[in-house]
C-alpha cells in the first residue's frame, strides 16, 4: 500500500509535524505509526523533524532587536489610540445625539437673528423725506438752545443782577450797617 | 369675503390717518398756526417745517439709532413748525407788529411767558401753554439782527425744557448754520 493511498501529500506533512509534536490522538497515533512501518519516506521524515525540533530546543533563545520592538510597541500605540479615539466619539455621539439637533437648529436660529438684527443696523436706509425731517428737528432744537442760552445771559446780565442780586445786596449791607 | 372687508378696512383706515392727524394737532393746545405767515411777509421762508403725525413718528424711530434721548423726546412730541425768514427781505415793522400781536393773543389765551427780551439787536419772546401743570406746547418767536432773521417756533406735547436746550446743545449753536 502507498502512502498516497492513505494520506495526500499535505495531510501526509501536517500529521509529521502532528505526530512529532504529540498532538494526535491514541486513534491517529497508532494509524500513524502503523504508516511508519510501512514507508520508510515517512519514518524518514519523521526522523528528521526530530531531529530539527530537538536542534531548535537546544538553541539559546533569539532576543528581538530593540528597533523592531520599540517599533512595534509605537505601532500597538498609536493603534490603541485610534482604537479609542473613534470609540470614544461613538460614546459622545451615542450619548449627545438626541441633544445635537436641537441645539444645531437653536445655533442656526440664534446666528439668523442676530445677522439679521446687525444687518438690518447696518443696513437701515432712511427715507431722504425722513432725514430732512430729522435735520429740521436737529435744527429747531439747536436753535431752541441757542436762544434759551443768549436771552438766558441777557436776562441774568440786564435783570437779574442789577434789577435783583444788587438790590438784595444793597438790602442785606443796609440792614447790616443798622 | 370677510378677509377682503377688513382689508378695505384697513385700507380706508390708513388713507385717513395723516388726515385725523393734521386736524387732531390743530385743535391741540399747545398747537400755534404759523400758516399765514407767508402771505403777511409776502415772501417764501428761507426754512419752513411741518413736522406731525406719520413723519414725525418716522422721524423719531430713524433718531433712535444714532439718538436715543432725542428719539424718546420726538415720541412725546406731536408737532414741530418752524418758519424763519430772510430779515432783510422783510418790512421789520411789519414783523414787528405780527410778533407783538401773536404774544398778545397768546398771553390772553393762558399761555405764561417764559421769556421776554427787546433790545435793540435782539427781540425774543417764549412762551409755553401748561395744561394740569404739564406743558402742552412752546412757542419762541425771535427777531435777531445779528443774523438777519426772523424765527417762528412752536412745538407741540409733552416737553421738557431742560431736555430740549441738553439736547439742542448737543447739536450745538456753532452747528446750527450746518444744518
Amino acid at each position: 500500500m502507498s502512502i498516497s493511498e492513505h494520506l495526500d501529500i499535505w495531510a501526509w506533512d501536517d500529521s509529521v509535524e502532528a505526530f512529532v509534536d504529540g498532538d494526535l490522538s491514541a486513534e491517529e497515533a497508532s494509524r500513524f505509526a502503523s504508516l511508519m512501518e510501512l514507508e520508510v519516506a515517512v519514518a524518514t521524515e519523521v526522523k528528521m523533524a526530530k531531529a530539527i525540533q530537538n536542534s531548535f530546543r537546544s538553541l539559546a533563545p533569539v532576543e528581538c532587536p530593540e528597533s523592531i520592538t520599540t517599533a512595534i510597541l509605537k505601532k500597538a500605540r498609536t493603534d490603541l489610540m485610534a482604537a479609542m479615539r473613534i470609540n470614544g466619539w461613538h460614546a459622545v455621539r451615542k450619548y449627545f445625539r438626541p441633544l445635537f439637533r436641537p441645539v444645531l437648529a437653536m445655533t442656526i436660529l440664534l446666528a439668523m437673528v442676530l445677522s439679521s438684527v446687525w444687518l438690518g443696523k447696518s443696513t437701515t436706509r432712511i427715507e431722504p423725506a425722513v432725514a430732512e425731517a430729522l435735520n429740521d428737528v436737529k435744527w429747531t432744537l439747536a436753535y431752541l438752545a441757542e436762544v434759551t442760552r443768549q436771552t438766558g445771559s441777557t436776562v441774568r446780565a440786564e435783570a437779574l443782577e442789577p434789577l435783583v442780586l444788587e438790590r438784595i445786596q444793597e438790602a442785606v449791607e443796609t440792614f447790616i450797617d443798622n | 369675503m370677510k378677509s377682503t372687508l377688513l382689508l378695505l378696512i384697513f385700507l380706508v383706515g390708513s388713507w385717513t390717518d395723516p388726515v385725523a392727524a393734521q386736524s387732531s394737532i390743530e385743535t391741540d393746545p399747545g398747537y400755534v398756526s404759523f400758516a399765514d405767515l407767508n402771505d403777511i411777509f409776502g415772501v417764501a421762508p428761507k426754512i419752513e417745517a411741518n413736522i406731525h403725525g406719520a413723519i414725525l413718528r418716522l422721524v423719531a424711530e430713524a433718531a433712535e439709532l444714532e439718538d436715543p434721548e432725542l428719539a424718546d423726546l420726538l415720541r412725546r412730541v406731536r408737532g414741530v413748525y418752524v418758519r424763519v425768514f430772510d430779515l432783510n427781505r422783510l418790512n421789520l415793522d411789519t414783523v414787528k407788529s405780527y410778533k407783538d400781536r401773536v404774544s398778545r393773543l397768546l398771553v390772553e389765551g393762558g399761555w405764561d411767558t417764559v421769556i421776554a427780551v427787546r433790545k435793540r439787536n435782539e427781540d425774543v419772546n417764549m412762551y409755553v401753554r401748561l395744561v394740569d401743570e404739564e406743558i402742552a406746547g412752546m412757542v419762541v418767536m425771535s427777531i435777531n439782527h445779528f443774523d438777519d432773521e426772523t424765527a417762528f417756533l412752536n412745538i407741540v406735547g409733552d416737553i421738557d425744557p431742560e431736555q430740549i436746550g441738553r439736547i439742542g446743545r448737543k447739536f450745538g449753536a456753532s452747528r446750527v448754520s450746518d444744518f
